[in-house]
């Protein structure tokens, strides 16, 4: 019960977050989608570096999926729906331990925190680099610029 | 003259993509399709977040140059979008370089929404993200009321002269600060609170265009967007733990 309330609160804040962007409406629906659905992945993973990078890994590759078929820049997915996963709690807990002067756990939760910010951009090219070379063209006057 | 007109609407196209946060390529691509459209072939460009050079060789040996500084960046998603199909209409012909000038200025003379507006939003996306941190009703007002003073904390510090790229560091300050001493009288979990206020200052765009900038091979961008991402990081997490200390 718990963890649904989780990943809601996940999906309203990726809307939230996309409208503080001035992200446009149409694309609100899809991005906060594709937040909850990386969010409930990163939860079933156990939170883990692999689960950063797979569940990155599964909203990048939505977010350039979903930017090909409405002929959107992929940025505009890809910022908000990225969000739930960004590591803010690993980042406090850092600062906490180092305010508490308890070093061994501030440099340990750091590398956690790092190591996740590495695995997104890590799996965030993965997902580029898999659509850079593919063009779907939905409508015949599709051009290239996506 | 005509060339005049379809140089600065292209120039003015990658001016608006580079201060609404857009990647490198996109304000390189958009100029030069631009320009083609407009029947300006040998075009070439080189951005950098902070600024471009356009240029442009014409057919009777003379050469067209704009140079922009681009010195504010905000984060207007929906501009880019606009700019995207702007330079489309020019590319299929179906708008001039008038119309397209104008349709930009249009553009880049919108007005934010208010601040009060970006606080409310601001407040109600710290409060979600405090909930998906595990907190409850309570976190998510507390969270909302520090989120808010985050946004509302950005005026004032502007009108104090604070530079653009120490802002993070004030905002996580005031919001923290604000959650925890809410937090001595009604309490709360101090982890949720804190983590969903400050969630909505961090980063997130420059990480994702650095590394889409590194891809398309604009390294220097590139380089440059991871530093501002990690700077903006560590200056929250300054904000954080001078807060906490307190």
């Amino acid at each position: 019960m718990n963890v649904l309330i989780q990943c809601l609160a996940a999906l309203f804040a990726s809307a939230a977050f996309g409208w503080l962007l001035a992200q446009p409406k149409q694309t609100m629906l899809y991005t906060s989608l594709i937040g909850l659905n990386g969010y409930v992945i990163f939860l079933l993973m156990g939170q883990t570096a692999m689960a950063y990078f797979i569940s990155s890994l599964v909203v990048g590759l939505l977010c350039e999926l979903t930017a090909r078929v409405l002929r959107m820049a992929t940025t505009l997915f890809l910022v908000s729906a990225i969000i739930p996963l960004v590591p803010g709690l690993g980042l406090y807990r850092t600062m906490m331990y180092l305010a508490q002067e308890n070093f061994s756990m501030a440099v340990t939760t750091g590398v956690d925190t790092l190591t996740g910010i590495g695995a997104i951009a890590l799996s965030l090219t993965i997902a580029t680099a898999i659509f850079s070379r593919i063009r779907i063209n939905v409508r015949p006057d599709a051009s290239p610029a996506d | 003259m005509q060339a005049e007109l379809a140089i600065d609407a292209a120039a003015l196209a990658a001016q608006t993509i580079l201060e609404c946060s857009g990647e490198i390529y996109r304000a390189e691509e958009t100029a030069i399709r631009m320009c083609g459209g407009f029947g300006l072939q040998n075009a070439e460009i080189i951005c950098f977040p902070t600024g471009f050079t356009l240029h442009v060789k014409m057919k009777d040996g003379t050469s067209l140059t704009r140079i922009k500084r681009v010195r504010d960046r905000t984060i207007r998603l929906r501009a880019l979008d606009e700019v995207n199909s702007i330079s489309r209409r020019c590319c299929d012909g179906s708008m001039d370089a008038q119309t397209a000038l104008r349709a930009l200025e249009a553009l880049r003379s919108e007005p934010s929404p208010p601040n009060a507006l970006k606080a409310l939003v601001f407040a109600i996306a710290a409060g979600f993200f405090s909930v998906m941190f595990g907190g409850g009703i309570k976190e998510f007002v507390l969270a909302a009321i520090g989120g808010a003073l985050a946004q509302a904390a950005v005026p004032p510090l502007t009108r104090l002269g604070v530079p653009v790229s120490l802002m993070s560091l004030f905002c996580a300050f005031a919001a923290s600060v604000a959650s925890l001493g809410l937090m001595e009288i009604v309490g709360g979990s101090q982890e949720a609170v804190i983590t969903g206020a400050i969630m909505p200052l961090l980063p997130g765009l420059a990480i994702t265009n650095a590394v889409r900038d590194t891809m398309r091979g604009d390294l220097v961008s590139g380089m440059a967007r991871a530093t501002e991402a990690l700077l903006s990081a560590v200056l929250i997490a300054a904000g954080v733990a001078f807060a906490l200390m307190l």
